[in-house]
């Protein structure tokens, strides 16, 4: 299809509507695709996807989503394309839902604006929803018997194997039962929705590298042989400003009410979304608009994965009159196609499709339009959070949150997880606008955290601001980290938005089981630093300790079980006398002996009398 | 205060308890002693160290009352409280162990000859002795629980579309099986498929007929390359792997020969421990390379096969039995039975004797109540074994020996036990010897001290009370 010229529309959401449709987009394909032959349900199902947004600061968007589905069973035995890893932790430890993000570096809304399903904070985060323990249904597995502790205990521990990341970390101390925010996303049951059922719980400081993605990969019906998934080189991903791998399972109906789903008709669906911002082109390179995949990932595709059903790549070319809209695309799209609901555009590139290869391999290359200005398209929402206070005494965390929506007014719910090292004032927290509903529960030392939830409505083109002020607090000295210097990771805050007009609907996801639309954004993880003791004191202050006791103690000692009596002049010789005298007795000794040796007389027994006293 | 108190007085004597007593004292020793003291201080003997033996001359003085109480009194906070209290935060806690019952527990393994054979009421049961060792090593370890899993590996999905229903099969020919093992362990069976492994397999062509061959050494590079895609199993359990390889079109049909270049019939190899590996060929004209081919897994062939490698790594047949359909399920179940109990039960034991000699030579090793107690179930579930076992009890026998072996197991793997592990004994007195040191010596020494001044004023006592009848 030939650029045209459509009409120019200041869309703040302009990303964010793109990919949350294609997510809908693929739903609704795959539902209408299977819908006709219901024996074929039992067959495991796989789909490939990558959408290539270019952003406004010349950066890359680009987002690989694998889907694979399996009919949902209370057993996974026998398994064809669904991972059977994944499947025996879902059975394992009677899951109903997994949520799994490890991400290396900070998603920035402020420039990148708003991009599908890529909200993923700092580091690792993972929540749960476990199955209730009830026999009646058709799904449940013997493990719903354990306690949801010892199940969250062991799944954290089975992910940390599966995925070589430090997830083992996550302790009860460290996760919390969410009061509002992360409901189920797939079928929910009488009964599965239940806080006492779901655990969340991030680990901001978890590096994120090969070593997580390889096995992620691994997990793929094609691995990294053949498909999309050949793109992804670790090298190219983990040097990109933003890298974000996910794995989420969630049952899902095959047809798309979600209210009622036969039993039969359920499926188990992990979807894997790889997910990565790259600037195209070198330092020395001042072409950054062109941009082509084998520069990017310098891997060239040869086909679609043969298992896939649907192998596909989208192009985002924005709104209409989006500058984007006149990118320059090689080569030709297969088919472009706009979302009903705002006219969205999409190339997209169907690689099951021989006629779209340009020739043995296949290699897409984009030109974006110069004329885009960054920071042109700014987010609804944006946030910001930050340490604030000085000194090892006392601090702070303070959170901005900005509406730049210049008409409506956001409803926010705000979920705030703090260490318990930290020793919250809850009364310090103060917002300039009523809260409307809010759950605290303080921390318990070395048990549990704080947990705030709040929700408040920011007026339309305003800020807010809020603060909480805490007293840092001394760890037992096994506590610390190796370098504790570095500070303490506080998780980042979790905002999610519920948006209320079916305009600003359309540009973001449709979270199942919510009759709105709303988006999750993670502000920053921090760093606080605690008083640190030096830790090379321990055995100074051992031993200090110990010489103070003992001077003290040994005065007293003598003082209570001694007396001072005088004694005589004469025997209170000095002490070099005395030596003198045992001296001089020792020779008069040796001299007897000897004269007695020469001279076996009586006369020596006088000597040897006197010569002591001498 | 102590060099006064030695060379003092021991006739009669002043206490003086008051500040200002003090003061005189340091006055009268600088000044004219004599002039200052009361004149009811009679002389003293100049020589201290006259022994007391000698009777009416320096008859030895006890300290006044309270300063030995004092003394006592430390000395007996020392040794009651000081003592105890360090001893019990620097030793590690050790509950008491059955050391002398695991000595002396013996092996089956020690005792063969006895149990070779075994006469039941109807049969003779004869325990198959491996004559060798490696033969051993074909059998699975002791163990309460098998994973197996059957894994269909297409390299090449692109070219060949491979489906199989093994479920059914497995419910159909193993399950039934599995049901009557499970006396030995609890298995559970799941499969899954694999594709695009690249094995890098160099296939061979026999010279004579022209046949596409592949050696034991190339097949198992299948092994090496699929292994890493099996997945990590959730669990602890042993996991069986036995792999069905559909090799690529182009390297159909594919037949397995042996050392000698001989063909191996069931085109299948099996490795110790881990599983067993079959090459699935397609049979029929050679495929046309550009298509992709709809390829559907005879699986009961397969299951058949598996089946035959199954009971070897659990010991049902021996490797010179050839097939499974040669294997007398009466006679050599309960055979197998007493195999396992008898690997269980040596496994067991010596597990124990391991644990009890570690921790006979490092006494650091904390032994926490939860391990003791493991210890002390898996010896009486070795002798209860035992005991069934000579009552010819066998099934009897071999629950117990899986409860010998899995608490053993447990004692030995319990994660306390490294605790302490690198705690080294100097230490537990370092850390303690700047309080210590300083604090006890004086305590030490003025126990003695009185102690000393005690007996010899008892001593002198006693010479006098036996003097006087005599005067």
């Amino acid at each position: 299809m030939e650029p045209s010229n459509f009409r120019r529309k200041n869309v703040g959401l302009r990303l964010l509507a793109i990919l949350m449709c294609c997510g809908r987009w693929t739903e609704c394909a795959a539902s209408s695709g299977d819908s006709s032959s219901v024996q074929h349900l039992l067959a495991d199902s796989f789909r490939e996807e990558l959408l290539i947004t270019p952003l406004d600061t010349e950066h890359l968007h680009l987002q690989f989503k694998f889907t694979i589905t399996t009919p949902r069973r209370a057993h996974y035995g026998h398994v064809d394309l669904f991972p059977k890893s994944v499947a025996d932790v879902m059975e394992k430890h009677a899951l109903e839902e997994l949520h799994l993000v490890l991400t290396q570096g900070l998603y920035r809304h402020r420039q990148w604006g708003y991009a599908a399903e890529a909200w993923a904070p700092t580091g690792a985060q993972v929540y749960a929803w476990f199955s209730p323990d009830d026999t009646s249904t058709p799904f449940s597995s013997a493990a719903s018997q354990h306690s949801v502790d010892q199940r969250w205990k062991g799944l954290t521990n089975s992910l940390a194997g599966l995925f070589c990341a430090t997830l083992n970390d996550v302790t009860n101390a460290k996760s919390i039962s969410p009061v509002w925010q992360f409901r189920p996303q797939g079928l929910t049951r009488a009964g599965s929705v239940n806080n006492s059922l779901v655990r969340y719980s991030t680990l901001p400081r978890e590096n994120v590298c090969t070593e997580n993605l390889t096995p992620w990969k691994k997990l793929l019906p094609c691995g990294e042989q053949s498909g999309l998934a050949r793109l992804l080189n670790a090298i190219k991903l983990l040097s990109s400003h933003y890298f974000s791998l996910a794995l989420n399972v969630r049952p899902v109906c095959n047809n798309d009410n979600r209210k009622s789903c036969a039993v039969e008709e359920q499926l188990l669906q992990a979807t894997f979304t790889a997910t990565a911002v790259i600037q195209p082109g070198s330092v020395q390179d001042f072409n950054k608009l062109h941009w082509s995949l084998k520069d990017i990932f310098e891997v060239e595709l040869e086909r679609g994965c043969p298992l896939a059903d649907q192998s596909l790549i989208y192009v985002d070319q924005g709104l209409p009159g989006s500058p984007m809209q006149e990118m320059a695309l090689q080569p030709f799209p297969s088919f472009t196609m706009a979302l009903p609901e705002n006219n969205h555009r999409l190339a997209v590139y169907d690689l099951a499709n021989s006629t779209t290869f340009n020739g043995p391999k296949f290699t897409l290359s984009g030109k974006s339009p110069s004329t885009v200005q960054p920071g042109l398209h700014e987010p609804l929402l944006t946030t910001h959070r930050f340490v604030a206070g000085y000194g090892q005494h006392k601090g702070a965390i303070k959170c901005r949150l900005e509406n730049h929506d210049p008409t409506s007014a956001l409803r926010v719910q705000y979920l705030e997880v703090l260490p318990w090292f930290l020793r919250v004032y809850l009364h310090t927290l103060r917002l300039s606008v009523p809260i409307l509903r809010s759950h605290f529960r303080p921390a318990r030392d070395r048990i549990a955290p704080h947990h705030i939830e709040l929700l408040f409505d920011i007026p339309s083109a305003s800020s807010i601001e809020f603060a909480v002020e805490f007293d840092l607090t001394l760890l037992k000295w096994t506590e610390y980290p190796p370098d504790a210097h570095r500070g303490f990771d506080v998780p980042p805050a979790v905002v999610a938005v519920m948006l209320k007009s079916p305009e600003q609907c359309s540009h973001v996801t449709m979270m199942p089981g919510f009759d709105s639309c709303f988006l999750r954004l993670y502000t920053e993880a921090l760093l606080v630093n605690l008083p640190t003791p030096d830790f090379s004191m321990p055995y100074n202050v051992i031993c200090m300790t110990c010489t103070v006791l003992a001077l003290a103690f040994g005065p007293i000692h003598a003082y209570t079980s001694k007396s001072l009596v005088v004694g005589e002049k004469e025997s209170a010789q000095r002490p070099l006398v005395k030596l003198k005298n045992k001296v001089k007795a020792l020779i008069a000794k040796w001299k007897a002996r000897r004269t007695r040796v020469a001279v076996p007389d009586s006369t020596s027994s006088a000597e040897q009398d006197s010569s002591p006293t001498s | 205060m102590t060099s006064i108190r030695k060379r003092e007085i021991k006739g009669g004597r002043r206490r003086r308890d008051s500040a200002e007593d003090g003061q005189d004292v340091a006055r009268s020793n600088d000044e004219h002693e004599a002039e200052v003291l009361p004149s009811a201080v009679p002389s003293v003997e100049q020589r201290t160290t006259s022994p007391p033996s000698i009777p009416d001359s320096k008859p030895p003085v006890l300290p006044d009352f309270w300063d030995s109480f004092n003394t006592l009194y430390y000395f007996g906070v020392f040794l009651l409280i000081g003592v105890p209290i360090w001893w019990v935060t620097t030793t590690t806690t050790y509950s008491s162990l059955p050391h002398s019952q695991i000595a002396a527990l013996s092996t089956f393994a020690q005792e063969k000859g006895l149990l070779r054979s075994h006469q039941l009421q109807d049969r003779t049961v004869t325990v198959v002795e491996p004559a060798q060792k490696w033969k051993t090593f074909w059998n699975l370890p002791p163990l309460t629980a098998v994973d197996i899993v059957f894994t269909l590996v297409n390299p090449s999905p692109e070219k060949l579309k491979v489906t199989w229903n093994i479920e059914e099969s497995l419910t159909k020919h193993l399950d039934p099986v599995l049901s009557r093992f499970l006396p030995i362990a609890n298995f559970t069976v799941s499969s899954q498929v694999v594709r695009y492994i690249d094995a890098q397999m160099a296939v061979g062509s026999d010279s004579e007929t022209g046949k596409k061959t592949l050696t034991f050494r190339e097949a198992a590079k299948i092994i090496n390359s699929v292994e890493s895609r099996l997945g990590a199993s959730s669990s602890d359990k042993h996991v069986l792997n036995f792999i069905v390889y559909v090799p690529p079109p182009e390297q159909q049909p594919t037949t397995l020969v042996d050392a000698d270049g001989a063909a191996v019939p069931t085109n299948a190899f099996i490795t110790p421990r881990w599983g067993g590996v079959m090459l699935y060929t397609l049979h029929g004209a050679a495929l046309p390379p550009s298509e992709r081919h709809l390829v559907e897994i005879d699986v009961d062939s397969v299951t058949k096969v598996f089946l035959t490698q199954f009971f070897m790594h659990i010991g049902l047949i021996d490797t010179e039995q050839k097939y499974a359909a040669n294997v007398d399920f009466e006679k050599d179940l309960d055979a197998l039975l007493i195999k396992r109990m008898q690997l269980n039960v040596d496994d067991s034991i010596s597990t124990l004797k391991s644990l009890s000699n570690l921790l006979g030579q490092m006494g650091n090793i904390a032994i926490n109540g939860a391990v003791g107690r493991n210890i002390y179930e898996a010896v009486d579930a070795i002798k209860a074994s035992k005991k069934s076992f000579a009552a010819k009890d066998f099934p009897g026998a071999l629950a117990h020996s899986r409860r010998a072996w899995e608490k053993s197991e447990k004692a030995f793997y319990d994660p306390s036990l490294l605790e302490q592990l690198y705690f080294p004994e100097d230490q537990k007195f370092a850390i303690y010897v700047p309080l210590f040191l300083p604090a006890c010596l004086p305590v030490v020494t003025s126990g003695v001290k009185w102690s000393m001044t005690f007996l010899k004023w008892r001593k002198f006592n006693q010479a006098q009370n036996t003097k006087q009848p005599l005067e």
